[in-house]
């Protein structure tokens, strides 16, 4: 039922995102419904998470691509801008969407973040303030995460 | 004329580039299949130039228009004859019409927005800049300023409320036609009715008159409001007082009950807050937590107050001097406990607890309050 009128913008770019994934980054569709997505983003080569692979859910709302799609972190991560309970803080799921971009968009985007955590808008602010006290420290909390939850098991 | 066909062209070649660009996004995913796109739609766009052109000049050979956002002559570049029948059919199907980002598909060119900004080149169909509009007016109401979609393109090239009215539905129109003149009102001077159901935006101008406007009715909803509070009309009670309410005891019906309380001669306790109603008996009421004295009013002057403590066998009394503020009398006779011993009984100190009876007589206020054993009295 979900899966009828499926707006032409959503089938073309599931097609794009599964013909041509961009480069550690996968997203597919659930079979139930076709605005439910499956994704895993590997962690970034020169990250704290390089090695790990994250587990996310992306959800096109119904009144997607004028509304943000919603995508949340499954797999556990140290990261000042992703909360416990995997919410991204990044503007272009909140006010700074614009409806000319897309799913692959999106990911690439939390992709960057991975490489690139900024404690200074934070969304965790315990992990945003051990990041600014003792980075190193904050890094590698990150690896251990890294590995003792995306280690892909 | 041939000015006029330039420039059509120039936005049938943006088309394909667009196209081209959202399958391909704007990273560089695979630079070879984008270049390989690329030539294909510049080889279609040779046959559309190709067949058009022939009838307006007399260039010869096949030729292609880049796109360029200025309005300089278009350069022309020489490019392999057609000779596909196939791609010559689908170029004329689709010839007249525009690939619009953001619903994939491709429309006819009076179903594109028509965008005369100076600020971008971006096009988009008439329906989703409608749906665009519709969204931001109704989820983001406090944000007036409505970009175009384009990437890049937040608060370059903002809409325009002329340029849309027609593509929009009336209640669209009409909302963000508000927003737009609230924008204008200052923040200071700007404030909504207090009564919930209403909110109506409302303009304070206490500033211009000269005066602090207090009561007030709103124009929209006409219920009364207090202009200085921000609140529903608080009667019987002035703004001062009501500020110093507490945050649960603003509601009508809490102002109403106190006028009732106020009629009624009824007294809080002073602790727990009820309201007590003395029907027959003496003013000593006891609350359900602790004594109250009915007449204690709370003052928190500072004044002298007359200590005389009586010694437990009822033989010697210490009288003395304290500032205290003038409490309940329960509160007062704490105080006095707290004090250093200055009860003296048989040449031994004792505490000050101890003493069989207090007399306090405050200064300021001019109240005795009075303990013996464990009765206060108040008068």
């Amino acid at each position: 039922m979900a899966n009828s009128n499926l707006p032409r913008r959503i089938i073309k770019e599931t097609q794009r995102l599964l013909s041509e994934p961009a480069p550690g980054i996968s997203a597919s569709p659930s079979e139930d419904n076709m605005r439910y997505f499956n994704v895993m983003i590997l962690g970034p080569s020169q990250s704290p998470y390089e090695g790990g692979v994250f587990k996310l859910e992306l959800f096109l709302p119904e009144e997607y691509p004028m509304a943000p799609p919603k995508v949340r972190f499954l797999t556990k991560i140290y990261h000042p801008n992703i909360d416990k309970l995997g919410r991204i803080c990044l503007d272009i799921l909140k006010d700074k969407w614009s409806p000319a971009l897309q799913i692959r968009t999106v990911l690439l985007s939390i992709q960057a973040l991975l490489s690139a955590p900024n404690p200074d808008d934070p969304l965790s602010e315990n992990i945003a303030k051990h990041w600014k006290t003792n980075e190193a420290e904050a890094v590698e909390t990150a690896k251990e995460w890294t590995r003792l939850y995306a280690s892909g098991e | 004329m041939a000015q006029e066909s330039a420039a059509s062209e120039m936005a049938r070649v943006d088309d394909f580039y667009f196209s081209v660009l959202f399958d391909e996004s704007p990273f560089p995913i695979s630079d070879s299949k984008y270049a390989e796109e690329l030539q294909l739609q510049e080889a279609l766009m040779s046959i559309t130039t190709n067949t058009s052109q022939t009838t307006t000049s007399s260039l010869s050979s096949s030729s292609v228009l880049l796109a360029s956002s200025s309005p300089q002559p278009p350069i022309l570049i020489q490019v392999p004859p057609p000779n596909d029948k196939q791609q010559q059919q689908l170029d004329l199907g689709e010839s007249s019409q525009i690939f619009c980002e953001i619903c994939a598909e491709r429309k006819p060119i009076d179903e594109i927005f028509p965008n005369d900004s100076s600020d971008c080149k971006h096009s988009f169909c008439s329906d989703c800049i409608s749906k665009h509009i519709s969204t931001k007016v109704r989820y983001s109401h406090l944000n007036s300023v409505i970009s175009c979609p384009g990437l890049d393109c937040k608060d370059v090239h903002v809409l325009e409320l002329e340029a849309c009215r027609e593509i929009l539905p009336k209640d669209v129109v009409d909302k963000w036609d508000d927003s737009l003149c609230e924008a204008l009102i200052l923040n200071s001077q700007k404030f909504y009715c207090p009564f919930k159901d209403c909110s109506a935006v409302l303009l304070d101008d206490s500033e211009e008159l000269g005066e602090v406007i207090v009561e007030s009715e709103c124009p929209i909803c006409h219920r009364l409001f207090c202009a200085r509070c921000r609140v529903p009309w608080h009667s019987g009670i002035g703004c001062e007082e009501f500020g110093r309410l507490h945050e649960d005891e603003r509601g009508t019906e809490d102002l109403m009950l106190r006028e009732i309380a106020k009629e009624k001669k009824w007294k809080r306790c002073p602790e727990c807050m009820f309201y007590v109603e003395r029907t027959e008996g003496c003013l000593h009421i006891t609350c359900r937590l602790l004594d109250l004295a009915l007449r204690c009013v709370r003052h928190q002057h500072l004044g002298r107050a007359n200590i005389m403590l009586t010694s437990p066998d009822g033989h010697a009394t210490t009288i003395f001097h304290q500032l205290m503020p003038d409490m309940r009398a329960k509160s007062l006779f704490d105080k006095v406990t707290t004090f250093p011993p200055i009860l003296k009984c048989n040449s031994e100190l004792l505490c000050n607890d101890q003493a069989s009876q207090v007399f306090i007589y405050h200064d300021s206020c001019r109240k005795s309050y009075f303990r013996f054993e464990n009765h206060f009295f108040n008068y």
